[in-house]
């Protein structure tokens, strides 16, 4: 065979042989290519432009859509269920125990005007990976990890559109269920994802099942106040959401609850919350936590575990160490919730239930930071950082539709 | 409304395609640095367009299969994929997507490349 001339073809001198040979080929080709693989680090290098949320440049934080399932974790790869922290302080499920299912909920946080945005945004978007951070964490897991893994996380600054807002939020992330919005004025219908799994860009599909439109003390329309509700589309038949009031007496607000079964028949409800301020002062804390608790306990009569409450809590101190969230994958490691000076830990995912065996409650993790160039209308902005939320089931979610997402699960291999 | 010209385009993706080479290049001067030594830089760089050029005749587009295209290419030779019969069947499956093909490739460059089969 005719050899083409290539500058390589001259220094056939140098050729790795033998070992070398061996080594090269082990660690530097097929290692490689397999751990970007396991990465979903295989990004379409001539569809950069096409698709604006591949980033070939930036470590990943693995939260990985696809098999790699991760949050508190450091070394890149495969998170099993014994690997998550746990957000329950004490848990009668045993880490090891075979987790079948997650359920899986993005969390974005808005803020209905710019009044806070502006401080968070000069804080969290130049400001360094100490302003990031909770001083607590910085101190816990130190200047390398934090900067670390405060470098895994993508920011972003994009316009109005909320399709856009939401595909930067959740870039390089796992693929939810759900995606629930706190604040903000209005939502779209429907919504259509990029997701690169197995190297290859999957639309995914989600639609609006819910809008809550919130009234403050007064009764009065409040922004602040409303909630609106994604599922995917092939979980349409799996999940339910409702609007709730949680409490009673001075301890009352409102509540987002979305509702779903396990194939073993046990009924679940998660609780996605913005509490109100007044109730995150430090001594209201306890009676509200309380007040969550109580409510999960009267459920029970229903036949409903409620698992937790999540989102915007407005509270300063973590609830225990791994109800904040992990960050690039560093669990110690946990963002500032707010552009306050003083410390704020108001994104969190509490367990409301330490005493059922098949389900469990994870440390939540970050996601991307999304800064908002608003309009003079909306002016929608961003002050929290928002936040993926998993609950570990023994069983699979019920009513799952696989038909719905045929390029998914392929590409899932599941 | 924010319109990008075409010029800007361009300017983009010959940044993104510099930025590729030059991670190339320092994968050969960390990794392979007999290699380098030999060749040069400006050899070296130029030995990375050629393997580039070559993975995208075979329809390799993604990060990761273009490295390991490049990597290939230097250590089995600038025409391993014409010359080793079990990289030209896995290259020209056309019917695997491009993960599979890579894996595929990676896999039998690992099994057959020390036996010296082609």
């Amino acid at each position: 065979m005719n050899l083409r001339i290539s500058v390589l073809t001259g220094i056939s001198g140098v050729l790795l042989i033998g070992d070398a040979l061996r080594r090269y080929l082990t660690e530097e080709v097929f290692a490689y290519a397999t751990a970007e693989f396991v990465a979903g680090a295989a990004l379409v290098y001539g569809a950069v432009q096409s698709c604006p949320y591949a980033d070939t440049t930036r470590p990943r934080s693995m939260s990985q859509n696809g098999m790699v399932r991760t949050n508190s974790r450091k070394n890149l790869g495969e998170l099993r269920n014994e690997d998550r922290n746990m957000a329950a302080v004490k848990t009668a499920t045993s880490p090891k125990k075979e987790c079948k299912d997650f359920c899986v909920v993005a969390i974005f946080s808005r803020e209905a005007s710019e009044n806070f945005a502006k401080a968070y945004r000069s804080k969290m978007e130049a400001g360094s990976a100490q302003n990031r951070v909770t001083d607590s964490s910085w101190k816990k897991a130190g200047s390398f990890a934090s900067e670390d893994a405060m470098n895994r996380m993508h920011t972003t600054v994009v316009g109005t559109d909320f399709q856009d807002q939401l595909q930067a939020l959740l870039k390089s992330k796992m693929v939810p269920h759900l995606i629930a919005v706190i604040e903000g004025k209005l939502a779209p219908a429907n919504l259509s994802l990029e997701f690169i799994i197995s190297g290859q860009i999957i639309d995914i599909h989600y639609e609006k099942i819910i809008s809550i439109w919130g009234k403050n003390k007064n009764k009065i329309p409040d922004h602040k106040q409303n909630f609106f509700c994604y599922v995917r589309a092939d979980l349409v038949s799996a999940y339910t959401c409702s609007e709730l009031e949680i409490g009673h007496d001075a301890i009352k607000f409102t509540a987002l609850g979305i509702d779903y079964k396990t194939t073993d028949g046990i009924k679940y409800r998660e609780l996605i919350v913005h509490v109100p301020n007044d109730l995150a002062k430090e001594k209201a804390v306890v009676d509200t936590v309380k007040a969550c608790e109580e409510y999960a306990k009267n459920e029970i009569k229903n036949s409903v575990f409620v698992t937790s409450i999540v989102g915007d809590t407005n509270f300063k101190y973590p609830i225990s160490t791994y109800t904040v969230p992990s960050s690039g994958g560093d669990g110690n490691v946990n963002p500032q919730s707010s552009g306050s000076q003083s410390e704020t830990n108001f994104m969190q995912a509490i367990p409301l239930r330490s005493d059922h065996s098949e389900h469990v409650v994870s440390q939540p993790s970050l996601l991307n930071y999304v800064f908002i160039d608003g309009d003079n209308i909306n002016k929608e902005a961003t002050d929290h950082p928002s936040i993926m939320h998993y609950t570990a089931h023994t069983s699979e979610i019920e009513g799952r539709d696989r038909t719905k997402l045929p390029k998914y699960y392929t590409k899932l291999g599941v | 409304m924010l319109t990008i010209r075409h010029s800007q385009l361009d300017a983009f993706e010959t940044a993104q395609r510099g930025r590729f080479e030059l991670e190339a290049v320092a994968h050969v001067r960390d990794r392979l640095p007999e290699y380098y030594a030999a060749l040069g830089e400006k050899q070296t760089l130029q030995a990375v367009r050629e393997a580039m050029a070559d993975a995208s005749v075979y329809g390799l587009e993604t990060r990761v299969g273009i490295n390991v295209y490049i990597r290939l290419a230097f250590v089995l030779g600038p025409d391993f994929a014409t010359h080793h019969v079990w990289a030209r069947d896995v290259l020209a499956d056309r019917v695997a997507d491009e993960y599979a093909r890579v894996e595929n490739l990676c896999a039998a460059a690992a099994q057959n490349a020390l036996r010296g089969e082609s």
